[in-house]
């Protein structure tokens, strides 16, 4: 058990660290590219997406790869 | 909602109807409610101490009202070993400890009285 | 509908809303720190607040589960509907005070990191009883984080609102979570009866409330149409519909709205791809059929939101035979034009 709690609390921190990083990429350099209708947004709105593109990073992570190949 | 949706729903509220009450019916079925203490579970005593391979962890839950509360080892003829840290307050405290720690003793230095002692 | 982003798309009704919210937790907290007081002076402030916030945070989540089907068995609560994502957020701002000020009284003050602490405390993982209850309570949390900081529209829009509403039907394993944490909290902690069978009963009335609700649409859609030899439906004669209004049927299973404008008909599917609106429940507004929850519109003939906006709904093919109206139960993609058929009034 005490295995199964190290391993899920490291898996939940490092999804956690990892969408830091990348809301903080997002919000201040590639808010664009995830969505053009950001760029006409006031910018404080970022602030607002900030804690929800940390928890569902991974859709986006993937929608900017799909935007730089296409 | 569309019609996935609200066949989801239909299916999500019946597992909560049976599985919920089923839970906590399974979950309180082997108390006593007779006895005095219907709950006599670990976070009604001030602390609790459980080993973990090489390290003891003491969950303190009501704190000690002395001023410094040391842990020390015990050791396999029962007398105090090294000492193993110190408790501050509320929250979870692990060690690492030998496999010759047979138990645990926490001690007021200042008052030099044994407040806890445990043997796993 | 916007071609930006706002903060909250706030309008005089919400505004009001969101002050009833603030207003009714406010309310609800200053009686629970008074009474707490008054019943037990020796009580500590931390204690009254972990209490206070937890039990509204748990009224809140019962409100919120009864709201849906509330709203389907009675049009007076839609309202509430609308408003349902600002009372979501608020709870979870409830439950994350409760969250933060719990482990910072049972686990900050240990030498191992508090949220280490909250899943090693108690390792009686085996057991259902003393099952560490804490730990059902941080996984709820998490949920309920997810969901609230994906409230914007901006996440609708971006995950898809496939995945949006998958993700934000985890308020359901959230519920279940939250009820066992407090079911067994209540058992390990202070066997506190009140507390179980306020449980049950919230339990029940949801439970019920749901039920009633699917039952009433089940009715509805139910329904079985005369079929023609192509298989198309008869479902109703032209003027059943009142021109820039629509008729909704059910047609396989999902709901279709028959729209009329300017005396031609139309067929989109119902469901509006903002927050799943009715569009059959809106009305033609310059020459848009517009969803009576947040206003999103679409055209009648091809389901596609007018440019520049990209939302896309089902169409459907019509014909009329013998003052009938036939709809054909197989969709066409989302977006395709259909001509409007004459409804001959």
């Amino acid at each position: 058990m005490e295995t199964a709690i190290t391993i899920f609390l490291g898996i939940l921190s490092g999804y956690f660290a990892i969408g830091l990083l990348f809301a903080l990429y997002v919000m201040l350099i590639g808010a664009r590219k995830i969505d053009p209708l950001l760029a006409d947004s006031k910018k404080g709105i970022r602030v607002l997406l900030f804690p929800g593109v940390v928890a569902t990073w991974p859709f986006f992570f993937a929608k900017l790869f799909r935007f730089r190949r296409s | 909602m569309i019609a996935g949706q609200r066949r989801a729903h239909k299916y999500i509220w019946i597992g909560i109807l049976v599985l919920l009450p089923m839970l906590m019916i399974l979950a309180v079925k082997d108390l006593d409610f007779s006895a005095a203490d219907a709950s006599g579970t670990s976070t009604d005593l001030p602390v609790s101490v459980s080993l973990n391979g090489q390290s003891v962890s003491i969950q303190v839950n009501t704190p000690f009202k002395s001023t410094s509360s040391l842990v020390y080892e015990m050791l396999a003829d029962g007398s105090k070993g090294a000492v193993l840290g110190q408790l501050e307050g509320r929250g979870t405290y692990d060690f690492p400890v030998s496999e010759a720690t047979k138990g645990i003793y926490v001690v007021d230095p200042i008052k030099d009285v044994e407040l806890l002692k445990m043997e796993f | 509908m916007g071609l930006d982003y706002k903060w909250v798309l706030w309008n005089a009704h919400k505004k009001t809303y969101d002050r009833l919210i603030l207003l009714g937790m406010v309310t609800y907290l200053v009686l629970f720190f008074v009474l707490s007081f008054l019943t037990n002076p020796e009580i500590i402030a931390e204690t009254v607040i972990i209490r206070a916030f937890g039990s509204l945070a748990i009224i809140m989540l019962h409100i919120i589960l009864a709201i849906g089907p509330l709203s389907r068995l009675n049009p007076r609560f839609l309202p509430l509907l609308y408003n349902r994502r600002h009372l979501g957020v608020s709870m979870f701002l409830a439950a994350l005070v409760h969250g933060v000020f719990a482990i910072i009284q049972f686990h900050a003050l240990g030498n191992s990191n508090p949220i280490v602490s909250v899943f090693t405390s108690n390792m009686d993982y085996g057991s259902l009883v003393n099952f560490p209850f804490q730990v059902l309570g941080f996984l709820a949390l998490l949920i309920l984080f997810t969901m609230a900081s994906t409230s914007h529209d901006f996440f609708l829009h971006n995950l898809s609102p496939k995945i949006w509403k998958g993700l934000h039907m985890g308020v359901y394993l959230a519920y279940a979570l939250v009820i066992m944490h407090v079911f067994l909290g209540a058992f390990q902690q202070d066997t506190s009866f009140l507390t179980v069978l306020a449980l049950f009963l919230g339990l029940i009335t949801l439970v019920s409330l749901h039920v009633r609700a699917a039952l009433k649409e089940a009715k509805i859609d139910g329904f079985v149409w005369a079929k023609d030899t192509k298989g198309w439906l008869a479902v109703c004669h032209p003027r059943e519909i009142a021109e820039s209004y629509a008729k909704i049927f059910t047609v396989d299973g999902e709901r279709v709205a028959i729209f009329k404008h300017e005396g031609k008909l139309s067929a989109i599917h119902n469901v509006c791809k903002h927050q799943g609106g009715p569009l059959g429940e809106g009305k033609i507004v310059d020459g848009c059929v517009t969803c009576p929850w947040h206003g999103y519109q679409y055209l009648a003939h091809n389901g596609q939101s007018p440019p520049p906006f990209t939302e896309k709904v089902k169409t459907y093919a019509l014909k009329i035979e013998n003052d009938m109206v036939y709809i054909n139960p197989e969709a066409f993609p989302e977006g395709t034009a259909v001509t409007p058929i004459s409804s001959g009034s």
